[in-house]
């Protein structure tokens, strides 16, 4: 079974640079860093912006008018509203073209799903979504695990495990988005596909083959009404 | 109203507990305390990745940073829980450093998208100003050869060569990443860089 974690959040990293983390805690800190760009790059920058400046003094002070133009915002958007800005932007250039975001609600009294193995069996806190794409159909499942989080495991049907790699022998790759910004990425192989603490919210997982991209899945988890 | 003159400043627990419980008042003045350190922040990512970005730009994600916080009743500003002692000030750097970051990697990829493929055969005659193939090649291989010897180093090590060589991080910023002093960090990559010279130089034995 192959897992994939996502990238330590934002905390951790914070204090992965302001030295608090264990020395095991650390390492392992460490070793995603190695693999993983993005947040590698997220973290020599912070580091930049923090020998630059201070907290305090030498900031560079945002003009009146900027400010006002921000608590303007802030005051006239509700809970309900989208973020105006290039991140809801963003997320629209990512999901144009694309078929339309599924709203998923993971609760206890989830629907019964067919699970493998023999038969029905009725399933608590479990979503399971059928795709096809470029002719090999794969199984996503969202299982919740805690609060606003859940696990997503990803695996070809058991019929299509032979086609899943391509004459060339290149295997397929599926990768989660969440925004501009690529989580986790991992091979699909027979075993599952698993990315565990999956927060809740909006995400793509897109599905890569000879290199270029064959099919996405974006969807957003929501909290129980309960 | 003076932002930058603001008497009593608010403490980070009274703001964030405010803005949690839908305090209009405390969350206007969330945006008046921390409007300074985003702003700040996103010229420090700029500075950082040696990019530029128009006025418009910088605005909308100085607003993007607090909108992003404060949408669906705080939910991502819930997510600071302050363990291990993470001030709200450098959880919101962070924040904003991702936030502007992920921005410069979207518009990077919006225009590399080539506006029109041009067949090969309307520029066949045209030199090339750059290395020839072979000393392209070369190169390539020279860097794999790198890469194969990077990944026996430890992480640390691994962390120091991509850091500061591969990535052109200045040896102060490496020396905050890893947690060393400004005089541990010379001796640190001194060392990386002999092991990751002993251990290209065994590959290359092993070859023979």
């Amino acid at each position: 079974m192959v897992i994939g974690k996502p990238c330590p959040d934002d905390e951790t990293l914070v204090d992965y640079l302001e030295g608090r983390l264990s020395d095991e805690y650390r390492r392992a800190i460490d070793a995603h860093l190695v693999a993983c760009t993005s947040c590698r790059e997220q973290v020599a920058v912070c580091a930049d912006v923090m020998n630059a400046t201070s907290l305090t003094d030498d900031m560079v002070q945002a003009p009146d008018p900027l400010t006002r133009k921000t608590l303007e915002q802030v005051r006239s958007a509700d809970s309900r509203k989208k973020t105006r800005g290039m991140l809801s932007r963003t997320r629209r250039l990512l999901t144009a073209g694309l078929e339309k975001v599924e709203r998923l609600t993971l609760r206890l009294d989830a629907a019964p799903v067919v699970l493998r193995g023999n038969g029905k069996e009725r399933a608590e806190n479990i979503i399971r979504r059928q795709k096809t794409f470029n002719q090999t159909t794969f199984i996503i499942e969202l299982e919740k695990t805690g609060p606003d989080q859940a696990v997503l495991r990803v695996f070809p049907e058991r019929e299509t495990t032979d086609r899943y790699q391509t004459t060339k022998g290149e295997l397929l790759r599926v990768s989660l988005f969440r925004g501009d910004r690529e989580l986790v990425s991992a091979t699909v192989s027979k075993e599952p596909v698993v990315f565990e603490d999956i927060d809740f919210g909006a995400y793509v997982l897109a599905f890569v083959q000879h290199g270029e991209k064959i099919g996405e899945y974006a969807f957003e988890l929501n909290e129980s009404a309960d | 109203m003076s932002f930058k003159n603001m008497a009593d400043a608010p403490t980070e627990h009274t703001l964030l507990a405010g803005c949690l419980a839908g305090d209009r008042n405390q969350q206007e003045a969330f945006v008046c305390h921390y409007t300074n350190l985003v702003f700040s922040t996103i010229h420090g990512v700029l500075r950082s990745k040696a990019a530029c970005l128009s006025q418009m730009d910088i605005e909308d994600l100085h607003s993007t940073v607090f909108l992003r916080l404060m949408e669906r009743r705080c939910r991502k500003l819930r997510q600071y829980q302050g363990r291990n002692g993470c001030s709200l000030a450098s959880w919101i750097r962070m924040i904003t450093v991702r936030l502007v970051l992920d921005h410069l990697r979207s518009s990077k990829d919006a225009l590399a998208r080539p506006e029109r493929i041009e067949p090969l055969t309307d520029h066949f005659e045209i030199p090339s100003e750059g290395p020839s193939p072979l000393a392209r090649l070369t190169a390539r291989e020279q860097q794999a050869f790198v890469e194969t010897g990077l990944h026996a180093l430890s992480n640390r090590d691994q962390l120091m060569i991509r850091l500061h060589f591969f990535e052109g991080c200045s040896l102060s910023q490496v020396a905050r990443i890893l947690n060393l002093t400004d005089a541990n960090v010379h001796s640190v990559k001194h060392r990386a860089v002999q092991r990751l010279k002993e251990a290209v130089a065994r590959q290359a034995a092993e070859m023979k």
